[in-house]
């Protein structure tokens, strides 16, 4: 069976006056069929590149070399609409902010069944049901009254849950997650996670997601990657970061930054910038 | 463009209230109204001279006299705001297809065709737009649908600009790096998505072209390379005016230079109010 994401070796240099700076610097992994793969590292770490390239997203100017397949495709050999195509019925991607990610121009039920708008009345019926009842599944109370309302009418958390179900229309078989609760207040938080984790397991796609919070990251997923300056660094299971097997000095020092309800502490510690930029040197 | 009038000189209470929207609203479908009904309105056939009637004073028969070979003035200048309003929608339609057009191209792919759009825009700009219209007109021939082109391409730059910045700001969201992900391409996000966004910009900017679209071309009229005799036109008519100011009678140029000036005081500050109002929705 393919893996439903396989990176290999992807390498991303931004060129600049003196010669180009490297944005990601080899980084590998495989994300098996209904796995969840959670990827943490500091701002800069290269996480939302890598996310963003495992779909051919590159940003203009940059180059890229190594390998993605999502579902045994080549992502970076495609181009134009086969390219599209994988893009739309292969991945579905979660925003860090829907509000910012949704046109507000147009209504919630337009946004989701966007893709079959010239399709045949019969597949567009479908599609709408489809979208109502993966509304229904994200725990929206009157789907009826969100597919009629326009983004700015609804709340951050019910317009992240329309993501999700939107995200989930084609039934991907890879659901990527760029912060997906950092624009929501806490408490909607865990709730959005634990919901957008149920629905795409019942499904069967597999999870890449990239947060902050190591503790978000150990709650549902299977594996954790961290990442620092444009590589993976270390590779870690939850029971693995909950008994403190940890091998990495940088992993250490991420976690000593996290704040901690048992002690007391007058003031967070920080990962000095640069500190570990020697042993992580190529 | 060229500032034939400052933008914006409407008196305060007009210009700054929801009453001054509505005046210049009303007057501006008024005068569209005027140029549909123009057979019903107009009292007489604009082009039929009266030898004997000639440079007549206001009178029940002509309310507002007749010019040099006898027509009625009343009617000339109600068939005039037909050529008056046919040239601008010309000049903003082809003008604010192809900026947009090109603007929006611009921003989506940067680079050089970016840079090769910005500097045919610099190209364009750096002649007056009188200038370009009368090298166009001359070169081909004269006449309405050849002048409106001719201020068209003149007008292509300014609005090209506009939707330039407007987009560049807008493709930058991330709703549009969304569609992509979602399998969406350039062409229809672009025209689904970015122009709808975009739409109160396109509607101020085309709003305040028309009205300098007039003024423009009613000065290609009045130098006799836009609309051609028999045919009314309030730019022409001023023109054809000039021989009986001298003469005492001015009339046919006064009157038409009334209307022209109410016409494109009208349009100018209805795109004015609009351009506040998308500003102040957007800053």
């Amino acid at each position: 069976m393919n893996p439903a994401l396989h990176v290999e070796d992807l390498r991303m240099v931004m060129p600049s006056a003196d010669g180009g700076v490297e944005l990601l610097r080899g980084v590998s992994f495989s994300v098996a069929q209904g796995e969840a793969v959670g990827i943490v590292g500091e701002s800069g770490s290269g996480k939302t590149l890598t996310l963003r390239a495992s779909i051919g997203l590159v940003p203009p100017g940059a180059s890229v070399s190594g390998r993605v397949r999502i579902d045994g495709e080549s992502v970076l050999d495609l181009s134009g609409r086969p390219l599209a195509r994988l893009r739309r019925d292969k991945a579905g991607m979660v925003f860090q902010d829907p509000h910012a990610a949704i046109n507000p121009v147009y209504r919630v039920a337009d946004f989701l069944t966007e893709p079959w708008r010239r399709a045949p009345r019969q597949e567009r019926t479908a599609a709408a049901a489809r979208a109502r009842q993966l509304l229904t599944r994200c725990q929206i109370a009157d789907p009826a009254r969100v597919l009629s309302s326009f983004p700015h009418q609804l709340s951050g958390g019910m317009l992240q849950r329309v993501m999700i179900a939107a995200a989930m229309m084609h039934d991907p078989g890879v659901l990527l997650a760029d912060e997906p609760t950092t624009a929501l207040d806490v408490t909607t938080q865990s709730e959005v996670l634990a919901l957008m984790n149920e629905v795409r397991a019942e499904r069967g796609a597999s999870l890449v997601l990239i947060t902050h919070d190591i503790g978000v990251v150990a709650a549902i997923c299977d594996r954790i990657l961290v990442m620092y300056r444009g590589r993976i660094v270390e590779e870690l299971t939850p029971a693995q970061l909950y008994a403190g097997e940890i091998s990495e000095p940088y992993t250490e020092a991420l976690l000593s930054c996290r704040p901690d309800v048992t002690h007391r502490r007058d003031r967070l510690p920080v990962v000095a910038a640069g500190a570990f930029d020697e042993r992580y040197a190529d | 463009m060229s500032a034939v009038l400052p933008a914006g000189q409407a008196p305060a209470i007009l210009r700054n209230s929801r009453l001054g929207f509505w005046f210049f609203a009303g007057t501006s479908v008024a005068l569209v109204a005027v140029a549909l009904l123009a057979p019903v309105l107009a009292p007489h056939d604009p082009n039929a001279g009266d030898v004997l009637q000639v440079l007549q004073p206001p009178s029940p028969e002509h309310p507002l006299g007749t010019d040099a070979s006898g027509r009625d003035l009343l009617s000339r200048l109600i068939y005039g705001s037909r050529t008056a309003l046919l040239g601008p929608l010309v000049v903003v339609v082809v003008a604010t297809s192809t900026g947009t057009a090109l603007g929006v191209l611009g921003a989506w792919r940067r680079g050089w065709v970016d840079s090769l759009v910005g500097r045919v825009f610099d190209l364009v700009f750096s002649f007056p737009s009188m200038l370009l219209a009368l090298l166009f007109v001359a070169v081909m021939s004269p006449g309405l649908t050849t002048a409106a082109l001719a201020v068209s391409i003149a007008f292509i730059p300014a609005i090209g600009r506009l939707v330039r910045a407007s987009a560049l700001r807008e493709v930058n969201e991330p709703y549009v790096q969304a569609l992509q992900t979602q399998g969406f391409g350039p062409v229809y996000i672009c025209t689904r998505h970015v122009l709808p966004n975009l739409w109160p910009v396109i509607l101020a900017q085309v709003t305040t072209s028309f009205g300098y679209a007039m003024v423009e071309l009613a000065g290609v009229s009045f130098l006799g390379l836009g609309v051609q005799e028999p045919t009314a036109d309030w730019g022409k008519m001023i023109q054809t005016g000039q021989g009986s100011i001298v003469r005492g009678y001015p009339q046919e140029s006064l009157y038409a230079g009334i209307v022209l000036v109410v016409a494109v005081v009208c349009f100018i500050s209805l795109g004015d109010i609009l351009t506040a109002r998308t500003n102040g929705r957007r800053g």
